[in-house]
């Protein structure tokens, strides 16, 4: 039970800032998720949290101690690996004992912290065997059970479930989060899958090329993203963006200029003027099939998921999503007319800056154990 | 069905035999006629006066191979060199592999030059080792007696010879195990290393339960090479020693030499280098079951 506080981490690898000056802060038992596009440092991030890479600068504090200079295994973290990185010739009891075996835990202290863990993960009937004789996600569930048997302060979470297939990825991402609960431990965990960070995170940090855009809880982020990059990375399919004029904007909202009249989205619209140049993001599935729609498009591809169908349209020069129900009748090739509720559109400044909305989205503070789904 | 395939592929195989026929004949020409002639020679007394003769001589020379008390030291003098060098060049291969790879720039060319003896072909480092303990010019000589560790003839004398030879093939073949037990280590998983750092293990710990148990298989494979070339082991004491002196390093090869080539006693040689065989056969099999043992527990 622990927490951390990053104060302005740099990491410099021989010349290029691949982590430029990060600021975080992770509260006691939380699960937190790094998440962002490949090389967006949040490995490295995780690495130096660990101690298997050093901070060129700043400071990593674990429960307010500043523990840059203590090596690895001192700072009562324990990691998961996404290559499981378990040891080939131990059996599975071994490989999770190996840390007590270090510190001279005797044998029958050994097996007992062991077989508890096992017993979380179900593993008690391969404790004999090899990590070749294991599948995938007992591998995994090994790998995790290593880190448990050592009670650690902090779990670490390295990308571990991108080496599974999609069934099993979505059973463990269930397990993990069963775990959280049953541990009650602080977690951290990377991953560039946004659908693990969604589900299973207290909070997400979103990085890009190692720095962070923004830093919130799942909802928050989804129906407030803080800038462009956010607004475009989180949300399956991406969000859709629409370069537009202001014709008026105060306090109350903005008015931009579309094509089938104007619009009011109600952001504030303090720092903006007249004439401004805008981009206006809208999720696919804010967009809704409206005969007496504003907006048009041409469907260029249709997939058909059953419960929904996503439309590709071509719109102007870009390409929109629009995500319907499973029961749309329309074709390829077909002109087709939509509308959008404006209190779900965003808008963002030419730097990139989301307008803030004026009204907060009322599941955007939930706290993830509200959601109750997960409870074991 | 079964019985069909079964008729074909046998058909196929008859096939394919008769394609294989001429390599299989020159196989047999230059390997089973003289493997063959050799063990026919053992039962034989043959002189090589007024044209070959082979006179049949039943047990007589692999009585002589059992009893003779020359064979019986000069396989406990091999012995003594076989665990000596092979453990010296595993030891010290090993512990220049683990240096290397520690390195983080310049491997390249320390591993280059590293491996400049094994190039260098066994005659030219008995030659180098006899020039540099030479009593009257050699470099060595000239250090241990100033030194004052040691101050007599090396090659000369019995014991310290024997340690000559020894360290000449240990210089010259230790490269061979760090290049091998080197490509071992590179496939020592890197993030499996940082686990075990994260589990607490320092580097003397790591290398004990997580490096060693993964390349303990590259390891036998080095050993077997090692161990095989050893026991054929001949040049560098041909031309320091040449088995002296009073027969200190007369290894095996060095008397079969001196039977064959010396006392032309040909019939016997025929059984002594066929009990070495048997001895590098039983060597390698012994091996093979370790490595095959590894594979399966792994």
């Amino acid at each position: 039970m622990a927490t951390l506080q990053l104060n302005n981490i740099v990491k410099d690898f021989g010349g290029t800032q691949v982590i430029k000056g990060v600021d975080l802060e992770v509260k006691d038992r939380e699960f937190v998720v790094f998440v962002g596009p490949s090389g967006c440092g949040k490995s490295t991030l995780m690495r130096m949290i660990a101690g298997l890479e050093s901070a060129t600068s700043g400071d990593i504090l674990i429960d307010g101690e500043r523990i840059n200079d203590v090596g690895p295994a001192d700072r009562g973290l324990a990691m998961v690996f996404q290559s499981y990185a378990l040891y080939p010739h131990m059996s599975v009891e071994d490989n999770m004992g190996f840390s007590m075996r270090l510190a001279k835990v005797p044998t029958a202290e050994r097996r007992e912290k062991v077989l508890a863990a096992a017993r979380i993960l179900q593993l008690e009937e391969l404790l004999d065997r090899k990590p070749r004789a294991l599948s995938g996600g007992q591998r995994q569930r090994v790998a995790i059970g290593r880190a448990i048997v050592r009670n650690p302060s902090i779990f670490l979470f390295d990308e571990p479930l991108s080496n599974l297939d999609a069934a099993l990825r979505v059973q463990m991402r269930i397990e993990l989060a069963r775990l959280h609960e049953e541990l009650d431990a602080t977690m951290i965990y990377v991953t560039h899958d946004q659908i693990e960070a969604m589900t299973m995170a207290d909070k997400i940090v979103v990085l890009q090329g190692g720095v962070v855009e923004q830093i919130g809880s799942p909802m928050a982020l989804y129906h407030h993203p803080a800038n462009l990059f956010v607004a475009g990375f989180i949300g399956s399919p991406k969000m859709n963006f629409l370069d537009v004029e202001i014709r008026r904007a105060d306090a109350e909202g903005v008015d931009v200029v579309l094509p089938g009249g104007d619009c009011r989205v109600p952001v504030e619209g303090d720092g903006v003027s007249i004439g401004d140049k805008l981009t206006l993001g809208i999720r696919p599935e804010h967009l809704k099939l409206d005969d007496q729609g504003a907006l048009t498009g041409k469907i260029l591809v249709i997939e058909r998921l059953g419960g929904t169908t996503s439309l590709y349209l071509e719109k102007g020069d870009s390409q929109w999503i629009l995500v319907a129900d499973g029961d749309v009748t329309s074709r390829v090739h077909d002109q087709i007319r939509f509308s959008f509720d404006p209190a779900c559109a965003h808008l963002l400044k030419g730097n990139g800056d989301a307008l803030p909305h004026r009204h907060r989205h009322p599941l955007a503070d939930i706290d993830r154990k509200e959601n109750g789904g997960l409870s074991v | 069905m079964a019985l069909m395939t079964g008729k074909t592929s046998a058909q196929r195989q008859g096939f394919e035999l008769a394609m294989m026929s001429p390599a299989l004949f020159l196989l047999a020409l230059i390997t089973l006629v003289p493997f063959f002639s050799i063990i026919w020679m053992s039962f034989n007394d043959v002189s090589l006066m007024g044209g070959l003769a082979f006179e049949f001589s039943g047990l007589d020379n692999w009585q002589r191979v059992f009893t003779d008390p020359d064979i019986r030291s000069s396989w406990l003098i091999s012995l003594v060199y076989f665990l000596a060098t092979v453990g010296l060049e595993m030891v010290i291969g090993t512990v220049m592999a683990l240096l290397v790879y520690s390195l983080t720039r310049g491997s390249n060319i320390i591993i280059s030059l590293l491996l400049i003896p094994m190039f260098i072909a066994p005659v030219i480092v008995g030659l180098l080792g006899r020039f540099m303990l030479d009593p009257s010019h050699g470099l060595y000589a000239w250090l241990l007696n100033e030194s004052g560790l040691f101050d007599g003839n090396i090659l000369g004398s019995v014991g310290s010879a024997m340690v000559a030879v020894i360290l000449m093939d240990v210089w010259e073949w230790t490269p061979l195990v760090a290049l091998i037990v080197l490509a071992g280590l590179a496939s020592v998983p890197e993030d499996t290393l940082e686990a075990a750092e994260m589990d607490g293990a320092k580097y003397g710990q790591k290398l004990l339960y997580i490096i060693l148990p993964s390349i303990s298989n590259i390891l036998l494979v080095a050993l077997l090479i090692r161990a095989m070339d050893a026991i054929r082991f001949f040049a560098i004491i041909f031309i320091t020693t040449n088995g002296g002196p009073a027969d200190s390093t007369k290894i095996i090869p060095i008397r079969l030499y001196d039977i064959a080539f010396r006392f032309f006693d040909l019939g016997y040689a025929a059984a002594v280098g066929i009990t070495m065989l048997v001895f590098s056969i039983m060597v390698a099999t012994a091996f093979t079951k370790l490595l095959k043992r590894q594979e399966t527990s792994s």
